[in-house]
């Protein structure tokens, strides 16, 4: 190997060197920053009980207010409550703007009365399940959320109303039809 | 509680009676999850079939499942202490710990614990309910043949979403005999502790005892894997979503035919390992299917640049056929069910494609910065976090070593990762406008996207990490 050539490797291997020391580094400050983010989780999960685990009812009514405000606003938003077994959910279904002849049948009379919640009208009632297929369109149509469509979408927000998600709604809904 | 450890254990035990009869020996941090990933898929497999022949998931059906590996466990037991046979079951770790290793390791547990706690909770995101655990309740509550999956009055959404996360959903509530939709979310962060080991396996033969602990604890900590933006921790290893199991079953079927490429003439074993994981993956979600052909055809790519003989070819061949006759009767029931609003593949045309790069591919470029650097779209900066610097130093990383990138088996790794940003890309781009705008979409999704090849791409720097 002559002088030229053999400055040339020991160039090369210092550039290589060079290249690992960058990357090793790069590493290392994303190592660092991962355990930040692993003490805000921890923190958020540990020390904030209000954003880690909670009660049922509180979680339901969370999810309930979290798909009620990605209905746009002015908008009416049907809550729609399923009973039976795994049917048990209730779906968050918003249409704007509000029809008349909307394709479900409401089998409470308190659903009569729309609530104004977050710049919204909420609209409760129980799904009668004599009508299955109505499901289906619902959620055929869930994600069409273009502007004038009659059911903007549906957001399911909890598995098991009964008992617990009568709480949940009541901590939105209350006796005197106010919202909290 | 006990059900679902129960279900947890037998499913490591099933995985253990496979590798057993496959005889594939692997390290402890690499074996652990192979055990878990192919026991799943077993059991759901198994499940599926009967399921199709129109059998009921009732509570003596899951117990005889859980019952088999546990009876072939302690007749092994049984066996090894009267003739003092076999191969231990866990070959402890022989190699020496280092500090780093330890701290590490600590770290990592940490995480693991917060995650199992976060997961304790309702199954509020949406997907968890009205995707995966919906079908399970549907297969407890009925069978394979509800109404609720073939009707085309009352489906469920997705109908044709595959099955093996609802499945074995549903083979814990048969087990505890009762449905626990808060109970059964502990399986999800057992899916994010076994990624880890096998990341932690595959890394440290690459980039040594000392980084590669360091690497797997950072990965450990992106945040689309343990809670992210939305407060429900959408697509994370607590929410229930089959995202992580994704990542995990593709995951650990690219690590096992990395291995079989790098040993030439490698164990088909190995190989057939992998495409058992790929199929977990296909079985998983419909990403995994175009992921697990993908993997295939970069390692047909890798060896026909090696320029190897048609001979080499012919293990690799095979195990794409078994992978798809594996998920034959998958593909087939799933073939006759309705879909209802994703039909990405008949949008797959010239025009498709076109309209897409006028109307989406902005907004996927938008979101994509978005989530994997600490740039806003909007302008200015975000605080960075360990997500959010990973992917523009693996861009740096790539474009110092890019020749490397493409030589040798790190060209597998590259072509895999390109490949997979390539077709995700492409797949958006044909979201139909009818279904989804495109923004909403990205909005929730485009961090659970980067997460489906994060675990590869970690594998990609770990190997330019590597002395060699």
């Amino acid at each position: 190997m002559t002088e030229k050539t053999a400055d040339a490797a020991r160039g090369m291997r210092a550039r290589l060197s060079a290249r690992r020391i960058i990357l090793v580094a790069m590493m290392m400050v994303v190592a660092l920053f991962a355990l930040l983010d692993a003490v805000r989780f921890f923190r958020r999960a540990w020390l904030l009980p209000e954003a880690g685990v909670s009660d049922r009812a509180g979680q339901i009514a969370a999810a309930l207010s979290d798909g009620v405000k990605r209905a746009p606003e002015g908008s009416t938003i049907l809550v729609l409550l399923l009973p039976g077994d795994y049917r048990e959910i209730a779906y968050v279904v918003y249409h704007a703007p509000p029809s008349p002849d909307a394709p479900l049948k409401l089998s409470s009379p308190e659903s009569q009365a729309p609530v104004p919640f977050e710049g919204r009208s909420l609209l409760f009632a129980w799904y009668d399940p004599s009508r299955p297929p109505e499901i289906a369109k619902m959620l055929a149509s869930r994600n069409d959320q273009r502007p004038g469509s009659r059911l903007g979408g549906a957001v399911m927000v909890s598995w098991r109303l009964a008992p617990e998600g009568e709480t949940a709604f009541a901590l939105l809904y209350d006796a005197e039809g106010r919202v909290k | 509680m006990i059900a679902m450890a129960m279900a947890i254990i037998s499913f490591f035990l099933w995985g253990r009676l496979l590798l057993r009869a496959a005889r594939l020996r692997a390290e402890f941090f690499l074996r652990v999850p192979l055990m878990f990933g192919l026991g799943c898929f077993a059991v759901a497999w198994m499940l599926f079939v009967f399921l199709l022949g129109g059998g009921r998931l009732t509570q003596p059906i899951a117990f005889a499942v859980c019952a088999t590996p546990f009876a072939a466990a302690i007749g092994e037991g049984f066996h090894r202490l009267f003739r003092g046979k076999g191969a231990p079951v866990f070959a402890p770790p022989r190699r020496r710990v280092n500090a780093v290793q330890v701290i590490c390791l600590l770290f990592a547990l940490c995480l693991a614990a917060t995650v199992l706690r976060n997961s304790q909770q309702l199954p509020l995101a949406g997907d968890a309910r009205q995707i995966w655990g919906y079908k399970a309740k549907i297969i407890y509550y009925e069978s394979l043949y509800s109404e609720d999956f073939r009707s085309a009055t009352q489906l469920h959404q997705h109908p044709n979403y595959p099955l093996l996360v609802p499945i074995i959903e549903a083979y814990c509530y048969a087990l505890a005999g009762g449905v626990d939709d808060l109970r059964v979310k502990m399986l999800f962060p057992v899916f994010y502790i076994c990624l880890l080991m096998a990341l932690y396996a595959e890394a440290r033969r690459h980039a040594g005892p000392v980084l590669a602990p360091v690497l797997a604890a950072a990965f450990a900590a992106f945040y689309p894997l343990t809670y992210n933006m939305r407060g429900l921790g959408e697509g994370s290893a607590s929410s229930g979503y089959a995202d992580v199991p994704l990542t995990f079953f593709y995951t650990t079927g690219a690590i096992l035919l990395l291995r079989w490429l790098s040993a030439r003439g490698g164990e088909g074993r190995t190989l057939f390992a992998g495409g058992a994981m790929l199929a977990a993956a296909a079985f998983t979600k419909n990403e995994g299917l175009p992921l697990a052909a993908l993997a295939c055809v970069a390692a047909i790519f890798v060896l026909l640049v090696r320029r190897v003989s048609r001979r080499e070819l012919i293990p690799l061949l095979l195990m794409c056929a078994a992978v798809l006759a594996v998920l034959l009767p998958w593909l087939i029931w799933r073939a006759g069910l309705p879909v209802i609003d994703e039909d990405y593949p008949s949008r797959l045309t010239f025009e498709g494609i076109r309209y897409g790069l006028a109307n989406h591919a902005g907004a996927i470029l938008k979101y994509s910065v978005d989530r994997s650097t600490p740039l806003r779209t909007t302008g200015g900066f975000k605080p960075p976090d360990a997500w959010s610097l990973f992917w523009p130093a693996l861009a740096a990383a790539c474009s110092l070593y890019i020749v490397r990138c493409f030589r040798g088996n790190t060209a597998f790794i590259t072509v895999l990762l390109g490949g997979h940003t390539l077709l995700y890309f492409v797949i958006l781009l044909v979201v139909p406008p009818s279904a989804w705008d495109i923004s909403n979409l990205l909005h929730f999704i485009t961090h659970r996207l980067f997460m489906h090849f994060s675990g590869i791409a970690l594998i990609l720097f770990a190997l330019l990490l590597s002395d060699s």
